[in-house]
């Protein structure tokens, strides 16, 4: 917009030649739809990438890995069970399903996730395994043995959902939008949060200039043991660090040890033929020297005598060190034979990385660096759970089967099959317990980890979608180091810039963007056979002069062999890749500072969809996009036709990558598929969140997730504890290709209001906002709140239980004033109003619960009957009465609200700009336009200077130019609705192109003195309210134990004047108003104490002096007396001494 | 692998391959037109082939007989592909005779061990006639300095150690407590040795094989390599079609 026409609002824009020029089809040299063009045919990979992965894929493929490949994995690692006693027994597992019998094709009914969250239960299927054991002198198979139950994850692979049409979803009650991903542990929905972790089993050099310190770690991760090596420089001297070596080792003796005894080929190995490597590392060759060790035999020994493991079997120190050599140090390294080649080059290598980290003090890892990090999904964490409990299973069956062969003299032949089904609740209840406390605790790694799951936040349809892509970092939030917080350039594309909440957890709380995929393992073997076939030669092969002449090619960190020419290696590696022979998320990438070529295919790593680029062109063309529109091709066609490839974070650095197609220029190898894609779900929601201040972006994202709205399709179906409902949800006016492909548009969570920006009465200060009553009485911003109250029908071990009682009535017969909800069942009839104080479950307890069988007695019942309590009635909206798993019935009412906006409830639009409600005005008190709308909302002007929320003024101009033309606008990231378009319709319509209008006084009818910023825009209702926050007490409820006021407002708790406002009111001299406050309305309490032993007696009586002569009655506060008395009760006597103040 | 096999049945690892002068230069892919066509052969020796490399040898020590002096003795454990070979030390030159009288039993060789690395893909050729005759190479093993005699003498002298200081403490020779336990037979007892410290058990246990070291035996190797019978005939697993399946 050029300066003239902002300055001459009042001049007619026609006369503007510099606003003219932008109408003009070409406008400096750039066509109008030039660019709109190929964003909007690239766009539509989106669509198509979202089709085929969704948004929570990475939790489906995590967990889909587990059940079909993990599992597999792991019973092949535990497959052997053997007795001690019996040595020819053995028991062996083949197989393992879950969710199906091996005879029957079908899948096992299981009970649909609905019926789960409306009954308490855990949604799960049946692990079935197929065994092998001896009975007797025979092996039997036995197939489809259950050993216990598997709680599923949603719309993965074994769930019931997983391609179910819409249509039979409706049926068994889903929510067809529902992304799934979490599971539905004894009713409730859990979510198991992304874990960010350090990369396992890769190099790490960090140096600490201060300390001048050098150090490569690597943290070694197997499945029987995790462990950390460090190469550590001290001195300038460079040393093996392990926790199970009780010192640091010199480095040439580990390597002496490891087989490589010439310090040439030391030398050769670490420093290649750099002369100012070999300077640095000579110092080490004289440690050693001077230990006088010299051969492989005594670097072993002198290792094993610094070994500190603990063992039952007793092993010479020459054992001793090879075995630390052989499995400790370096464990994801385990030699098997003879050999230690292979051991020595990555100690050899970790070696050299800290030479050059000495040398050159740059070349170290960043920590923070998203390639370094890996993210921990459901699938491992279940996976870790599962083994545990899977061992301790084994270690249960074997300690059973040992103790039934035990026995001399059998009547029969031992079945080992009977014994198995015994402790099958181990892994079921292990599985449940975890996912629904979030303590996973592994006996292997000695690891306890709380906070694992959280309950997924069903407050809208958005917070729901943002947990499953939220990512939490192992990081303590405690710690004041910037780092890991800070915003990383690595993570363009992978993690959303915005999404991250704010304070403690702030940066190290991350979401993911639009389009990531999240790798899982793959296997290592068939990719180091390629390797050699392209030329790699083998590591074992290579002599130690020339392995550092070539390029070295690390396998998931571990170096496999060396190729003389990298680059064609990489670019072969990468068409086979293309043409789909190797996986497409292997991904491979070339370090020159190090001289190496690294193939990743481990799991856990953030990649995303890019478009191959061939010599400056595009390789997808608008053929393919015709093809994908009409639905010849899909997302896996293009990467199947080599035009599109993942590329994770450390393969990006080796790319090129254009962000628009007029930036391709022949060096270019990547084209990004749409910008916006660097934002995830949450920030998506934002119109022109690139023209916002960067915070302003934050802070949405954390209020869109409290917005009231649509939750899923089963709303009304659903029987949560708290549910928050918008009862006319509608879709933005300016929406963002976001929101059309996360389906906010279907579930939304907010209403287009009117807005005029600027000054109506003094209520609309700081942020407050001014609302159309009207507009209240149409609806606007009313909500619903459902909530739910659960009731469980006990059953006793004395065959008694508790029931339900009918009402009681008064002698006209008509139920008393607390029974009124009751129907005559003894539960609240459906659509009755409950007041505070009604009941609407009579429930009666027998009051001889506890009494034997044996001495029957008639039961008698005590009431104990569920009581309303609330400063507002609400209304019975269900009534589900169920058995549980555990078989006691179970009632659940839920209790409905319905709330018109009040004075105090919150608001914001989409730029985080929240404000309460300050007046409701009467709509006729309102300014209105020439058409005669009148405003919903009134918002302050001062709202925008400091917080420069320029999108939102643009979301209300394209809104507006929607509103006139009919049509939604697009507010996206990077694109969306031009603003002169905008304007262009403003001016077509006959407004003003800014989006001011001139307005009317609806007090006085006069033209207001300034044009006001007019039109619609987006607002959502957040989920504060006054009504559940407004809270006062003049008296109430007491605490047993101090007999002060309770605290809360739950507990209908007294304001505390706290310890400040005692300071003021002192310092004020108020010294009665402080008496009153701290005891007389607080916990006031007449004492006789007596003046002669200070100690506190009763009734005018002192139980020390026995007498009562001189006991004198005060008032102290209760909790002064109760300090007194556990004084007293920790031998501590406090003696009261009592003065006059005031001279009779 | 080389070609340069001379009159000499191990190869030496030959360390002066092309140096990279540059990893990005290289040539593009139309710029690689075929110069020669040479036949390939398949074949098998009479015996199957190590690689002995000598990592700590400099090449251009060449077959010098004084820097290279022929190998003495060669044994060999087969089941753990174990070699060692001696050879003699020139006790001329930069020999400390005195010290290895007094300290190692006057050693006068050098023992060289490896460890023999099955590989699978790895071939040596030779050129005979214009035409290069592939070998499959069974083991690769890097010959390494192996100073037994100065594991020997530390081991005997803590022998003897051990054995001197058990008669200097007489406490421990007069109170003599004898506590007996019955170990029960069963396997489960037995410390079981794995991964490493089992494979250096089998290798400790394994009788060497004792093997002669033949020199200038290369021609008769050749000619018994050039054989018609000795060339393996490389027929197709499946015929083309299937092939093209596989690749479409």
């Amino acid at each position: 917009m050029s300066t003239a026409a902002v300055a001459t609002p009042h001049d007619h824009f026609e006369k503007d030649s510099a606003f003219e020029q932008l109408l003009k089809p070409v406008y400096k040299g750039k066509k109008l739809t030039d660019e709109i063009n190929t964003a909007e045919d690239k766009w539509n990979l989106l669509p198509a990438f979202l089709k085929v992965k969704g948004l929570v894929k990475q939790h489906l493929d995590s967990f889909n890995y587990f059940v079909d490949v993990d599992l597999k994995k792991i019973i092949k690692a535990n497959q052997l069970i053997l007795s001690d006693v019996d040595p020819e027994f053995y028991l062996k597992y083949v197989d393992i399903r879950v969710g199906h019998r091996s005879t029957s094709s079908s899948k096992d009914y299981i009970v649909p996730p609905h019926e789960c969250r409306l009954r308490d239960m855990t949604y799960s299927a049946p692990v079935y395994v197929d065994i092998e054991y001896t009975r007797g002198r025979n092996i039997i198979m036995h197939r489809d043995v259950e050993i216990g139950r598997m709680p599923i994850m949603l719309r993965s692979n074994k769930c019931i959902l997983n391609g179910a049409s819409e249509k039979d979803m409706a049926k068994i009650n889903e929510c067809p939008l529902d992304p799934g991903g979490y599971f539905i542990v004894n009713g409730t929905e859990k979510v198991i949060l992304v874990q960010e972790q350090l990369s396992k089993n890769r190099i790490i050099v960090e140096a600490d200039e201060k300390k001048a310190i050098v150090q490569a770690s690597v943290t070694s991760s197997t499945h029987e043991r995790k462990s950390k090596t460090y190469v550590i420089t001290k001195n300038d001297k460079i040393y093996l660090k392990h926790n199970s070596i009780a010192e640091e080792v010199p480095i040439v003796l580990v390597l002496k040890a490891c087989g490589i005894v010439s310090d040439l080929e030391i030398m050769q190995l670490v420093c290649g033929n750099d002369s100012s490597y070999q300077d640095i590392f000579a110092v080490n060759f004289e440690e050693v020297a001077k230990m006088k060790i010299y051969t492989q035999q005594q670097a072993l020994e002198y290792i094993g005598s610094k070994v500190k493991t603990v063992r039952r079997q007793k092993l010479s120190t020459l054992q001793e060190g090879i075995e630390a050599i052989a499995t400790t140090v370096i464990a994801h390294l385990t030699v098997e034979a003879l050999d230690f080649r292979e051991k020595a080059l990555y100690i050899a290598v970790m070696t050299r990385r800290v030479v050059m980290a000495m040398h050159n003090p740059k070349m170290v890892d960043d920590r923070d660096y998203v390639g370094n990090k890996r993210l921990e999904l459901a699938g491992q964490l279940m996976s870790l759970l599962f083994e545990d409990l899977f061992k301790k299973f084994n270690n249960d069956f074997k300690a059973n089967i040992d103790k039934v062969l035990k026995k001399p003299n059998r009547a029969m032949e031992y079945d080992a099959l009977l014994s198995i089904n015994v402790h099958s609740n181990n892994i079921s209840s292990g599985l449940n317990r975890a996912i629904s406390t979030g303590n996973w605790s592994l006996k292997r790694f000695k690891m306890e980890r709380a906070g694992v799951t959280h309950v997924l936040s069903r407050l809208s349809y958005i917070s729901a979608l943002g947990m499953m892509t939220r990512i939490s970092s192992q990081f303590e939030k405690s710690r004041k180091v910037s780092g890991p917080r800070a915003l990383q350039p690595s993570q363009f594309g992978m993690l959303c810039t915005s999404d991250t909440p704010e304070g403690e957890a702030c940066g190290l709380v991350k979401n993911l963007a639009l389009m990531t995929h999240i790798t899982t393992d793959d296997e290592e073997e068939p990719i180091k056979k390629l390797c050699f076939l392209l030329g790699v030669e083998c590591i074992n092969v290579v002599d130690s002069d020339s392995l550092h002449l070539n390029y070295c090619v690390y396998l998931n960190g571990t170096i496999v062999g060396v190729i003389r020419f990298p680059t064609k290696f990489v670019s072969h590696f990468r068409n086979l890749r293309r043409s789909g022979k190797v996986s497409e998320f292997i991904s491979i990438y070339t370090n020159s500072h190090q001289k190496a070529v690294h193939i990743a295919t481990d799991g856990g790593r953030i990649c995303r969809p890019l478009i191959i680029v061939n010599e400056g062109k595009s390789l997808v063309t608008a053929q393919h996009l015709r093809q994908l529109l009409d639905g010849h091709l899909q997302f896996d066609d293009f990467l199947k036709l080599g035009l599109v490839e993942y590329l994770d974070v450390n393969e990006e650095n080796d790319s090129f990558i254009a962000l628009y197609e007029r930036d391709l220029e022949p060096r270019i190898t990547h084209l990004e598929i749409e910008p916006f894609t660097v934002l995830g779900a949450v920030a998506g929601l934002i119109p022109y969140p690139h023209h916002n201040q960067s915070p302003r972006n934050t802070y949405q994202c954390a209020m869109g997730k409290q917005a009231i709205g649509a939750i899923a399709y089963n709303q009304f179906k659903r029987i949560d504890t708290l549910l928050y409902l918008m009862i006319y949800p509608q879709q933005p006016m300016v929406k963002t290709k976001t929101i059309e492909l996360i389906d906010y548009d279907k579930l939304p969570a907010g209403q287009n209001a009117t807005v005029a920006v600027m000054s109506y009465s003094g209520y609309d200060i700081e942020d407050a906002l001014v609302l159309n009553k009207s507009s209240i009485d149409r609806g606007f911003g009313r909500c619903e709140t459902r909530r739910k109250l659960t009731t469980v029908l006990k059953r006793y071990p004395n065959h008694t239980q508790d029931m339900v009682g009918g009402m009681r009535v008064d002698e006209s017969g008509e139920p008393i004033w607390q029974h009124k909800p009751l129907g005559p069942d003894g539960l609240g009839e459906v659509g009755m109003k409950v007041e505070s104080g009604q009941i609407y479950v009579n429930k009666s307890v027998p009051t001889n619960a506890s009494d034997s069988v044996l001495t029957q007695s008639q039961a008698q019942y005590r009431e104990t009957p569920v009581v309303y309590r609330a400063p507002e009635p609400s209304h019975i909206d269900q009534v589900m009465m169920s058995v549980s798993e555990n078989d006691q019935a179970l009632i659940k009412v839920l209790l409905r609200q319905n709330r018109r906006p009040e004075l105090g409830d919150k608001f914001s639009s989409r730029h985080g700009q929240k404000g309460v409600c300050g007046i409701i005005v009467n709509h006729e008190d309102l300014p209105f336009n020439d058409q005669g709308v009148v405003p919903d909302i009134i918002m302050n002007p001062h709202g925008f200077p400091s917080r420069m929320t320029v999108g939102k003024m643009i979301e209300l101009i394209s809104g507006k130019a929607g509103v006139l033309n009919g049509s939604l606008e697009y507010g996206t990231c990077f694109g969306g609705s031009k603003l002169e378009n905008m304007s262009q319709i403003l001016v077509n319509h006959g407004f003003n192109y800014s989006g001011k209008d001139m307005l009317y006084s609806g007090i006085t009818g006069e033209c207001l003195q300034a044009y006001i910023f007019f039109g619609p825009i987006y607002y959502q209702k957040l989920k504060h309210m006054v009504l559940d926050k407004m809270h006062a007490r003049a008296r109430g409820p007491r605490a047993v134990l101090t007999r002060q006021p309770t605290e809360g407002r739950s507990r209908d708790g007294g304001l505390r004047l706290g310890e400040m406002e005692r300071d003021c009111v002192i310092a004020y001299g108020a010294s009665q108003l402080l008496l009153e406050r701290l005891m007389i309305s607080s916990d006031a309490f007449e004492v006789d104490v007596c003046n002669k032993c200070g100690l506190m007696g009763y009734s005018g009586w002192c139980t020390s002096c026995k007498g009562a002569e001189n006991v004198i009655k005060m008032t102290i506060p209760y909790a002064a007396k109760l300090l007194f008395q556990e004084l007293l009760s920790m031998n501590i006597a406090p003696r009261l001494k009592l003065e006059d103040v005031f001279e009779q | 692998m080389s070609e340069q096999i001379e009159n000499q049945l191990f190869v030496t690892e030959d360390s002066g391959d092309v140096v990279m002068e540059d990893a990005n230069l290289q040539e593009s892919e139309e710029g690689d037109p075929i110069v020669r066509e040479i036949p390939i052969n398949l074949t098998n020796g009479p015996f199957p082939l190590h690689i002995l490399q000598y990592p700590n040898k400099p090449k251009k020590n060449g077959n010098d007989p004084v820097l290279h002096p022929p190998v003495s003795q060669v044994r060999y454990k087969s089941k753990s592909s174990l070699w060692e070979l001696d050879v003699p030390v020139n006790t001329e030159i930069f020999y400390d005779k005195n010290r290895a009288e007094d300290e190692w039993d006057s050693v006068a060789q050098q023992t060289l061990k490896g460890v023999g690395v099955q590989t699978e893909g790895q071939y040596v050729g030779m050129v005979v006639d214009e035409e290069v005759y592939l070998l499959p190479v069974q083991a690769v093993a890097q010959m390494r300095p192996f100073f037994k005699y100065i594991d020997t003498v530390a081991q005997s002298k803590r022998e003897n150690e051990a054995r001197g200081a058990q008669p200097s403490n007489p406490a421990a020779r007069r109170a003599q407590v004898v506590t007996m336990s019955v170990k029960s037979s069963s396997e489960a007892n037995q410390p079981r040795l794995g991964g490493a410290l089992l494979a250096h058990k089998v290798a400790d246990e394994e009788p060497p094989q004792d093997l002669e070291w033949i020199e200038g035996t290369f021609n008769q190797f050749r000619e018994s390599v050039i054989t018609e019978d000795s060339r393996t005939m490389m027929l197709p697993l499946g015929d083309e079609n299937d092939y093209l399946s596989k690749a479409m």
